[in-house]
């Protein structure tokens, strides 16, 4: 039997329930793996748990915000053969990384304002919480699977992977981005099919009735789906809300915030330039709010961006 | 030793690229802290190019294409360029940095005087802002 840990980092749960859809494929699991931790699932303590000086494949979810995960995190990571990041959190820093354009303190003092974060038992010390990053930023991980939560397509090929494994015992290759390798408008069932998408305008969800089998852009409604990549069956866009990008970069290493503003820059009003000038796609631009959390939603903690605020407050 | 500031300049090859060749027969003289990069169009100006340049050491881009609404060669590529370059400022103030850092001017290629005044008051502007980086002086 193979050993299989699900260790959560800094997580809302969403990918707990993610993994746990996939139903009765989990039992098929079963036959290969041991699930020796995943605290929503199993009753295992921490402490037997780390027991265990050797696990086959760690899943990953969730981000690091506390000296407690990273600890946790890094020390789990040492012992295991597959590592597994799950989850955009996991892989991109998901949108907890948005708090990257604060100072941890800063942070925390503004959830400290809000809620009661002071222990009732003074045996008790809380985690000191730390600058909030990807599971990716303190390990390398074999098998990266992102999304929010993770979709249809990533974790079919999870599934795929985790059989494989179990039977050939080898992973090929070693650094594996899971979701297929292309736009999420190549497969959606919205593709204008046309060569020029043009964007009317900038229209918040709101103010516009929405046309189910139209695309978002043609309808002045941001859509991140040009510059994200393709993990899923596009569940949100079948529910006529456009994708807001959790599944990251086309390709690892890409900056999908600036894919995406670029794409906007290249669709906007393109058959009226040249008649509302520069002035015109102005006044249409300023209507962006918050440019960060649009475009940058799940990536700001691997993207450019983020290095240039670091540079910038001299850090 | 006193700072420098540091300038990418992205020209495109039929406008504003034309102009600083124009102003090099002219023999006219501009600041030497700007790089000029000759691209085809602004339009392949790409956002990730105007923040590595930041990344990599330029405290100031400077983006010269051809006037609107028609004298780009490729038809559009400088309204594609004045969208993003809309929306790169307003990422760089929201993170903190002065979006007077990135400036935007159309300069046909018979205005190498333009390029001249452009590109100095741009040096003079970085000179004032200072840094780009915290620590870097």
């Amino acid at each position: 039997m193979l050993k299989l840990a699900v260790l959560p980092g800094a997580i809302c749960g969403g990918c707990d329930v993610a993994l746990a859809s996939l139903g009765e494929r989990l039992a098929d699991l079963l036959r290969y793996y041991e699930i020796v931790y995943w605290p929503t699932v199993v009753d295992r303590k921490l402490t037997d748990f780390l027991k265990l000086s050797s696990i086959d494949v760690l899943v990953h979810m969730g981000g690091i915000s506390t000296e407690e995960e990273a600890k946790l995190a890094r020390e789990v990571s040492s012992r295991a053969r597959v590592k597994v990041s799950l989850g955009s959190c996991s892989v991109y820093g998901g949108i907890p990384g948005l708090n990257s354009l604060y100072k941890p303190i800063e942070v925390y003092e503004a959830i400290a304002s809000q809620v009661d974060v002071r222990s009732k038992n003074s045996d008790l010390e809380l985690p000191r919480p730390i600058e909030y990053s990807a599971y990716t930023d303190i390990v390398e991980p074999d098998v990266l699977a992102p999304g929010c939560p993770p979709g249809s397509i990533v974790l079919d090929q999870l599934f795929d992977l985790l059989l494989k494994y179990a039977e050939t015992g080898r992973l090929e290759p070693r650094i594996l981005l899971l979701g297929d390798p292309e736009s999420l408008c190549n497969k959606c069932p919205r593709n204008p099919k046309t060569t020029k998408i043009t964007m009317p305008g900038i229209r918040r969800i709101f103010e516009v009735k929405l046309d189910d089998n139209k695309c978002f852009l043609e309808q002045g409604v941001l859509c991140m789906g040009p510059a994200t990549r393709a993990i899923c069956d596009h569940s949100c866009i079948k529910a006529n809300y456009p994708c807001t990008g959790c599944g990251g970069p086309i390709e690892w290493g890409v900056d999908s915030g600036l894919s995406h503003m670029s794409s906007v820059a290249s669709a906007l009003m393109v058959d009226r330039e040249k008649s509302v000038l520069e002035a015109g796609l102005a006044r249409e631009l300023d209507k962006i709010r918050d440019v960060t959390g649009i475009f940058y939603r799940y990536t700001l903690r691997k993207s450019l961006t983020y290095k240039l605020r670091k540079l910038r407050v001299g850090e | 030793m006193s700072w420098k500031p540091k300038i990418v300049a992205f020209f495109c090859k039929w406008c504003a690229g034309a102009a600083a060749e124009t102003a090099g027969v002219m023999r006219l003289r501009y600041d030497p802290s700007v790089t000029p990069v000759i691209v085809p169009c602004t339009g392949r100006v790409t956002p990730s190019m105007i923040l590595s340049a930041f990344l990599n050491g330029a405290d100031g881009v400077l983006i010269g294409g051809c006037h609107t609404p028609n004298d780009c060669h490729y038809v559009a590529g400088n309204f594609k360029a004045f969208k993003r370059v809309q929306l790169v400022k307003k990422l760089l103030e929201e993170i903190g940095v002065e979006p007077e850092r990135l400036r935007l001017e159309w300069i046909s290629a018979t205005e190498a005087p333009k390029l001249v005044r452009v590109v100095n008051e741009f040096t003079e502007e970085i000179r004032k802002l200072g840094p780009l980086g915290g620590k870097r002086a």
